[in-house]
């Protein structure tokens, strides 16, 4: 069975050394007062969170995986064996609540102790994770914009976990483009809406670890215009409760279907099917889609943590299968006593170790750091400190969300390839984390959409402002640390990549404005480019990771090897990773030229729909 | 009347410890209390949620400064108040009981639960050795306890079977596995346990010094020995790694 063990010497590092966040968050009232900020009870909460993690959700996910979840004829489903005790065991040690708001029930933890959590929950059961996660969300979405008598009645079971939440966008016509979206709200005149209309890959839609659900659902308004500005939020119990909170009628949803998938068997993909469903608005109408992106950041990084944790709990297990396997001797030989050296001291097993340490640790470092930023975004008492927050966030979030995802999943197959054929037997787990790792490539936004909202929205639609931030943010840390001879080769390739990522940016830019193709220049480019940014920020936080990891070794306080670790991580990065932004650079460059092929010639149409 | 419960801070059972200057060295190693203390720790809440009318519970660690960690679990995990007795010399349990019973008698505690055995160094002399020096009966290996009034009941293994017992206090109590299953700490007495009172003490108070000292140690080192059994005939086969199982490796009888 695959083992899990929470790389927390490496969370607290980013935390205390890289981030300094107790520091940073002692300037925050809101942490300060709630007594959150604390570096010692900081790591205590991780520590228990680590310890619940690999006792109580690693046992579960082979078992949620071969079982499924099964739906009942009365349209109810179970989940897999174990998956109810432990959520029950996870809601009564608090964790539903732990950064949720204290008037609510939560403990006013910041976000980046949550954000710590949700890696180490999917490392050890994703499908699991999936139960709260989309409860957060909810919770978050509600939190930002429900009405006081909403969130009175709905936040604190939200907090506790006794009921758990949604998010109902896809329909079965409509997944990419919402502003299609059918279902439809009629308002009721007494405060409700009936809702009606079928969602589909709802994850966590129908299950049996709570007594309700709380679906927060996008549905257009009678009468209201056609596209994303006639969307609005509604919030649709599974149960109606009563005023007290306790459970009233059971309201029309039904879930109709759950999918059978590639992955993530443990988590419920239901079709739910809402018939005049009594519904409540959320915030205002025809908001529903600003609505529901208030807690897209969130769920965004959430979704870019999948990546990461299904990313490191896949290469810890092929580490620890390649210091084991006996394969090849190696010259010179490494354990003369055996007939065959461990596949560990081969190169290419190494390359395919490296590449997933090296994408799993600067992910973190990027997740983490995000985390906090959301935590500054929300809680910092200084106006300017919160929008500079904001905007790295928006920025980045896309980046977090298809780099980290990516490359989790590039880092799965590798460390698959690590176990050879044993990699492809179900026993040793590892082909299940491929299979898990691929969704978080497609939904909450596929990777394709991701990177044009980066390019789109974030960089050209607001005229590179915040993108020029960040450069900023690069070229000081390389201004700052020049005449580092430790750091100087990373800070000559960062520093050339960030001022050829800006050239870039012009180029696609320019051919955007240029004419009636400029939708699909933006188009043609946004994957490479968002892959290109992801390289500099990547190349960023090694740099300075590395720094900090020199300056520890030439101090003589490396006695576990951790630093020197941390620095020959971060020059094989730049060596043999980074360098992938000379490619994506021509890439980027060619353009949509290539792509605008003939389409009777190439893909067998009748007619040319677009170029040629 | 009051329970005092041993904690030590120990390596985590999958950690990989090295070894530097002929001392083991745990830089780098997860530590986390020792499982054994903390069916102690579990025990006296038990105790107390069961209605006893335990006044306080106190918990007690020596060592290093990180010990602390292992404190703060028991303080989260329900503990009233610790005792950190801080030092860098690693105590024995016969130099380690002389701190014990001397806390207890300053804390007027009736009941100490003690691990039945230490998860790093594999002793299991702390609880005897404490029971002698209070003069305190000692129950060992315990698999349940009751407390009615200053009568502590309950039922311990021995080698062919198990006993019940019925004992006044004070007395010594050392835990094994299977005692209860320890709680998780919950979050919110987490955020508690930093207001409650963690005690330093030094361990010059105690008069206490190790009267053992590890002068050199070795990580076991494993080698295959390449058996290979000729596999023609299955029979033979099976025969020849039976045999090898059961009088070279000793693993089956
Ligand atoms: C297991 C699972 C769980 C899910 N959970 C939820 C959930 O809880 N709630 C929810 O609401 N939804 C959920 N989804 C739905 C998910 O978010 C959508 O599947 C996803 O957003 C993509 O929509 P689609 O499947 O309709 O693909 P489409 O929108 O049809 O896209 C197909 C392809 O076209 C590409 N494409 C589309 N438009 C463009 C464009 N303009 N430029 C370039 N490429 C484009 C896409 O990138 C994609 O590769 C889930 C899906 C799955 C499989």
């Amino acid at each position: 069975m695959p083992q899990y063990k929470a790389p927390l010497r490496d969370i607290k590092f980013l935390m205390h050394e890289l981030l300094q966040a107790p520091q940073v968050l002692a300037e925050v009232p809101f942490y300060q007062q709630n007594d959150t900020a604390d570096a010692d009870l900081l790591n205590q909460v991780l520590e228990e969170a680590a310890r619940f993690v690999e006792t109580e959700l690693v046992p579960l996910n082979r078992v949620g995986d071969e079982e499924g979840c099964t739906r009942h004829d009365d349209g109810s489903v179970s989940t897999p064996t174990g998956f109810k005790e432990a959520y029950k065991k996870y809601r009564e040690a608090g964790w539903t609540a732990l950064d949720a708001d204290p008037a609510y029930g939560g403990q006013g933890m910041p976000h980046l102790v949550s954000n710590v959590l949700v890696e180490m929950m999917t490392s050890a059961n994703v499908a699991w994770s999936m139960y709260p996660g989309l409860s957060h969300g909810a919770y978050s979405a509600l939190h930002a914009v429900g009405s006081e008598d909403l969130k009175t009645l709905y936040l604190p079971k939200l907090v506790s976990g006794e009921w758990t939440g949604t998010m109902c966008l896809t329909e079965p016509h409509a997944g990419t483009d919402l502003g299609m979206i059918r279902t439809k709200a009629v308002n009721n005149g007494d405060g409700t809406y009936a809702i009606t209309g079928t969602k589909i890959f709802i994850s966590a839609g129908e299950h049996d670890l709570a007594e309700n659900i709380v679906h927060l659902v996008l549905a257009r308004l009678e009468g209201s215009p056609q596209g994303t500005k006639g969307i609005s939020l509604f919030l649709v119990p599974k149960f109606v409760p009563n005023p007290d909170g306790s459970l009233g009628e059971r309201n029309t949803v039904v879930c109709g279907s759950i999918e059978h998938k590639m992955g993530i068997h443990g988590n419920a993909t239901a079709v739910l099917n809402f018939d005049g469903a009594k519904g409540y608005l959320v915030g205002e109408v025809n908001k529903g889609m600003n609505h529901m992106f208030i807690m897209m950041n969130a769920a965004r990084l959430g979704t870019g943590l999948q990546g990461l944790g299904l990313g490191e709990v896949a290469y810890q297990n092929a580490l620890a299968y390649a210091k084991d396997r006996l394969q090849m001797r190696h010259e010179p030989r490494v354990n003369p006593a055996e007939p065959a050296d461990p596949i560990l001291v081969h190169p290419d097993v190494r390359r395919m170790l490296l590449t997933g340490k090296a994408y799993t640790e600067a992910g973190r470092a990027l997740a983490m750091w995000l985390a906090l930023s959301i935590d500054i975004e929300h809680h910092h008492p200084d106006a300017a400190k919160r929008q500079e927050a904001a905007d790295l966030v928006a920025l980045l979030t896309p980046v977090a969300k298809a780099f980290m995802t990516d490359n989790g999943f590039t880092t799965a197959v590798l460390s698959q390839q690590v176990l050879g054929g044993h990699g492809y037997i179900r026993e040793w787990g590892l082909e299940q984390f491929v299979r898990d790792a691929r969704i978080g490539q497609i939904y909450e936004g596929t990777n394709g959409i991701q990177a044009l909202d980066l390019l789109g929205r974030k960089v050209l639609m607001d005229g590179g402002k915040k993108l020029q931030k960040l450069a900023g943010t690069l070229q000081e840390f390389v201004e700052e640390n020049e005449g580092d001879e430790d750091l100087a080769p990373y800070l000559d390739q960062l520093g050339k990549a960030a001022g050829q990522l800006g050239s870039l940016t012009m180029v696609i830019g320019q051919k955007a404005m240029a004419g009636p193709e400029g939708a699909d220049e933006v188009n043609a480019a946004a994957v490479d480019y968002l892959r290109y940014f992801g390289h500099v920020v990547y190349g960023y936080l090694w740099a300075r990771m590395a720094k900090i990891a020199h300056e520890k070794i030439q101090a003589g306080q490396d006695r576990d090897g951790f630093y020197l670790g941390k620095v020959q991580t971060a020059r094989f990065y730049f060596a043999k990773l980074f360098p992938e932004t000379k490619m994506l650079a021509a890439t980027i460059k060619a353009g949509n030229e290539p792509l605008a092929v003939d389409d009777r010639a190439v893909f067998g149409m009748e007619r040319a729909l677009v170029g040629a | 009347m009051k329970i005092l419960t041993l904690v030590r801070q120990v390596p985590d059972a999958e950690a990989r410890v090295k070894i530097s200057g002929g001392q083991v060295d745990l830089e780098g190693a997860t530590l986390v209390m020792d499982g054994m203390d903390e069916y102690g720790v579990e025990e006296a809440l038990r105790l107390r949620e069961g209605g006893a009318a335990v006044e306080e519970i106190v918990a007690l660690a020596t060592g290093p400064k990180r010990v602390e960690d292992a404190l703060r679990t028991a303080l989260a995990m329900g503990v009233d108040r610790a005792i950190h007795v801080e030092t860098d010399q690693a105590l024995d349990p016969i130099a380690l009981s002389r701190v014990v019973a001397q806390v207890a008698q300053a804390e007027g505690v009736s009941l100490i639960l003690v691990g039945g055995q230490e998860a790093d160094w594999d002793s299991q002399a702390l609880g005897a050795a404490t029971a002698e020096r209070l003069g305190w009966p000692q129950l060992t290996w315990t698999n349940e306890l009751a407390l009615e009034g200053d009568t502590l009941t309950g039922r311990h293994d021995v080698d062919d079977g198990n006993e019940s017992f019925r004992v006044p206090l004070p007395a010594v109590v050392t835990t094994q596995q299977g005692l209860n299953e320890p709680r998780y700490p919950t979050l919110p007495n987490i955020m508690k346990a930093k207001k409650k009172e963690l005690r330093k003490d030094t361990l010059d108070a105690y008069g206490a010094a190790p009267t053992v000292r590890v002068v050199g140690s070795d990580i076991q080192t494993r080698a295959r020995l390449n058996k290979m059994i000729d596999g023609k005939d299955p029979q033979a086969a099976a025969a020849e790694l039976l045999d090898l199982l059961r009088n070279e490796a000793k693993v089956i009888a």
